[in-house]
């Protein structure tokens, strides 16, 4: 992750207490998160805040996010390419700035500013709030509305920042029965990003894949796939529309063999009607060429070519992970995700894993999200983590981050650890 | 790792070692019959057998392939038996060679059969389990009823159907197909050792070809994990659905075959018994071995005819033979018995066996 503070230049005194900047900031607290406000009198990071047009361009990775966040949470760069100039300013300085250049505006922009300021005054007026003085002084000088953008809780890899992000969740949630299980969970993956779900005993990650993965419906809140919201898909569907799994416990087809297995993986991938099959037609030889081929190619991955013809429940525990994950592969999703794929390795086995892990995503250029309890491999390979502990995120953030973050140590380890 | 022996050995274990039994058997029983060596009572029986074992095929399909215990199988037997002897009336009257006839009979029959299981097959695949067992139990009890309800008869207007009374068909010449519980009546004969032998044939195809192929697979996946077929993308009523209208259609015409070999047939001939009958060679052959189900079907069928001559106690000796069969294979001794067979006959290995060492899983 980029350290944006380092490259962005201090202006215009951020931290000094400034009696504009305070007085706007309490009007900003009219309906605006909270975080926003924080930022806004300088104790947050000043990265939030980019020059507008710079904002738009990368409006998928910044987005809202409401929950509270943790005490050091990084917080997106709006613009992180070096070669680009800054271009950023803080919100209010940009405002002035635009007051004094309005000239040079368009007239679109100049109607468009005043119908904001109208909006912003009959605000004002109506909450009474704002001094007289001010108000005088705004109907003189016809005072906007400050927009600002909001910042985002999301983080991803530099490298996907122009590329719609593989999966957004907002706010998502479900209960069962009283309790709420997951509970406005907001995550974004980049595209090629490998990202953690980690989190103690029953904090709810596979709760999350099986919202992912639509096994439970959501009760709240709304996931997007790059881009395509899934709401109302099945499990089939949303497989189909890219994202793949494995399991916890795994799930294999144990009476078939292992490229049949994959072959199964690849049902969507290669097409051949029942008549087809049933006749055998010259599409069904040809599929079956083709079910065969793709499958050893992927078993290749995992070097388990030469295990095609193993009934798959025979074979041994790790190479059963390891068919999970090729058959998830043949799939072709956009998101993988992995639950507890070490689970029951060995840690050759899992450094076998962790650098399989990193050749799926370069090779196939896709998300890959796991959960998992070594955290030896989640600080590995992770790019972006995320904390989970009683269905809600606690913590996101890069290895180091969550490493020295007090609130993932205490949920970790209890609250007693600080003191100890 | 044993390899596939020989290039027979191969071949053996596939889909042509099972075709190669059918057809042997036939040749066998065909030369036995024109000698003149079998009992009547057998020769008689065998189109008989041969519907049997195309039952028993198809319901493994579902039972052991698709994973759904489903009770009704007879129900749609009946439906196609039904429909295909109407179907045979009246394409007797236009074509005269019989053999067309029949098979153009076996088709519509199909298809009804077909339909059927997919109208039952619609709510049941909401099921699973024992409820869905339940549901096609009921399912096979209705049609039954329907069919011991339904009068069809046929005369120069064409056909008339009534579900009161064969006088309700309004008919002033022509003849009766269906008359209710007393069934269809004056049955033409038209089933033949020759076409049970191509009806097996025909079926045993349908279903190795499908399971062999990616319906098949998508098939057997729901069965084994449906959870995990459904996280790469197998809708996975479509696939149990499949198999179920597959299974009606091949069981629709088994039942003509069966129906077509007797002179008159009563609905209560498909009734729940038939049902459970046809699951007991399932089960016996083996869930999902479609060569065990040959073998079972033949054996189970003919075996009540052979123990005929000790009357009473023959019903008696069929269960024992039954749970013999059932009980045996876990029996140690018989077990030491079986390891020994394969052991010393390469032929009868099993096709693959653990690479390296199996490490604990560690659940």
């Amino acid at each position: 992750m980029a350290e944006p503070n380092d490259r962005i230049p201090e202006r215009g005194g951020a931290n000094q207490p400034d009696p504009e900047r305070a007085r706007a900031a309490e009007e900003l607290q009219n309906g605006l998160d909270p975080r926003v406000e924080e930022a806004y009198r300088g104790t947050a990071n000043e990265d939030l805040y980019g020059e507008p047009d710079d904002f738009r361009q990368k409006a998928p990775v910044a987005r809202t996010g409401d929950e509270a966040p943790a005490p050091d949470m990084d917080l997106p760069a709006a613009d992180t390419t070096p070669d680009e100039p800054p271009m950023r300013e803080e919100a209010l300085e940009l405002e002035r700035e635009e007051e004094r250049a309005e000239p040079d505006k368009g007239m679109a922009a100049l109607l468009n500013r005043r119908s904001r300021q109208g909006t912003y005054a009959a605000q004002a007026a109506a909450k009474g709030r704002g001094s007289k003085a001010r108000t005088a002084t705004r109907a003189k000088a016809t005072p906007r509305t400050r927009m600002v953008p909001l910042p985002s809780d999301g983080i991803v890899p530099e490298r996907d920042l122009h590329q719609t992000p593989v999966l957004e969740c907002r706010h998502l949630g479900i209960d069962f029965g009283g309790l709420h299980a997951v509970e406005d969970f907001n995550l974004i993956v980049g595209k090629t990003e490998i990202a953690g779900l980690i989190g103690p005993n029953g904090a709810g990650k596979t709760t999350v894949f099986n919202l992912l993965t639509k096994v439970y419906q959501p009760t709240r809140g709304t996931i997007l796939l790059d881009g395509v919201d899934t709401h109302g898909m099945s499990t089939p569907k949303v497989a189909q529309a890219g994202i793949a799994r494995t399991f916890q416990n795994i799930r294999l087809f144990a009476n078939l063999t292992v490229e049949e297995n994959v072959a199964i993986g690849l049902h969507n991938q290669v097409r051949c009607g029942m008549w087809s099959s049933i006749f055998r037609l010259p599409k069904f030889w040809v599929s079956e060429h083709e079910f065969h081929k793709q499958a050893l190619e992927l078993l290749d991955i995992f070097s388990m070519a030469d295990l095609a013809d193993v009934t798959a429940g025979n074979l041994p525990y790790g190479a059963q992970r390891r068919l999970e994950i090729i058959r998830a592969l043949a799939t072709h999703p956009k998101l993988l995700l992995l639950d507890e794929p070490a689970a029951g390795m060995n840690p050759v086995e899992t450094e076998e894993l962790m650098t399989n892990i990193r050749k799926i995503r370069d090779d196939f250029q896709i998300a890959v999200m796991l959960i998992e309890h070594d955290m030896d491999l989640v600080m590995n390979i992770c790019e972006g983590i995320a904390v989970l502990n009683y269905g809600k995120v606690i913590a996101k953030g890069t290895p180091e981050e969550i490493q020295g973050n007090q609130q993932v140590i205490e949920a970790y380890l209890g609250s007693s650890a600080g003191e100890a | 790792m044993v390899k596939g022996t020989t290039v027979f050995g191969r071949l053996w274990k596939g889909p042509f070692g099972t075709y190669l039994i059918v057809v042997v058997a036939y040749a066998i029983f065909q030369v036995l019959a024109s000698a003149g060596s079998l009992p009547s009572v057998i020769v008689g029986l065998l189109p008989t057998i041969c519907a049997y074992i195309s039952a028993t095929i198809s319901l493994n399909l579902v039972v052991g392939i698709s994973g759904e215990l489903s009770l009704g199988h007879a129900g749609f037997m009946s439906v196609g038996a039904y429909t295909g002897i109407v179907a045979a009336t009246c394409y007797s009257a236009v074509i005269d060679i019989p053999w067309l006839v029949f098979i153009l009979a076996m088709l519509t029959g199909a298809v009804f059969a077909a339909i059927a299981g997919f109208v039952v097959g619609v709510p049941v695949m909401r099921l699973s389990g024992d409820y869905l067992a339940i549901v096609t139990l009921a399912f096979g009890e209705i049609i039954k009823n329907i069919m011991n309800n339904l009068y069809v008869g046929l005369d120069d207007a064409g056909l008339h159907f009534s579900f009161s009374s064969a006088q309700d068909l309004h008919m002033t010449n022509g003849n009766i197909i269906i008359n209710g519980p007393q069934g269809a009546v004056g049955v033409e004969q038209l089933s033949t050792f020759f076409g049970g032998f191509i009806l097996v044939l025909v079926t045993l195809a349908v279903v190795l070809n499908l399971i062999r192929s990616r319906s098949g697979r998508a098939i057997m996946a729901v069965r084994d994990n449906s959870i995990a077929a459904e996280s790469v993308g197998i809708n996975t009523t479509k696939y149990r659905l499949m198999a179920f209208v597959v299974a009606s259609a091949l069981a629709g015409m088994a039942g003509l075959m069966y129906a077509m070999n007797y002179n008159a047939v009563v609905p209560v001939r498909f009734d729940y018994n038939a049902s459970i009958l046809i699951l007991v060679y399932v089960v016996l052959g083996g869930i999902g071995n479609i060569r065990g189900s040959i073998i079972s079907a033949t054996v189970l069928v003919v075996l009540p005819e052979v123990l005929r001559f000790m009357s009473e106690y023959r019903m008696l000796i069929y269960a024992i033979v039954l749970i013999a069969v059932m009980v045996l294979p876990n029996v140690p001794a018989v077990q030491r018995f079986l390891d020994y067979i394969q052991d010393k006959i390469p032929f009868f290995r099993s096709r693959d066996e653990v690479p390296g060492d199996v490490t604990e899983g560690a659940e």
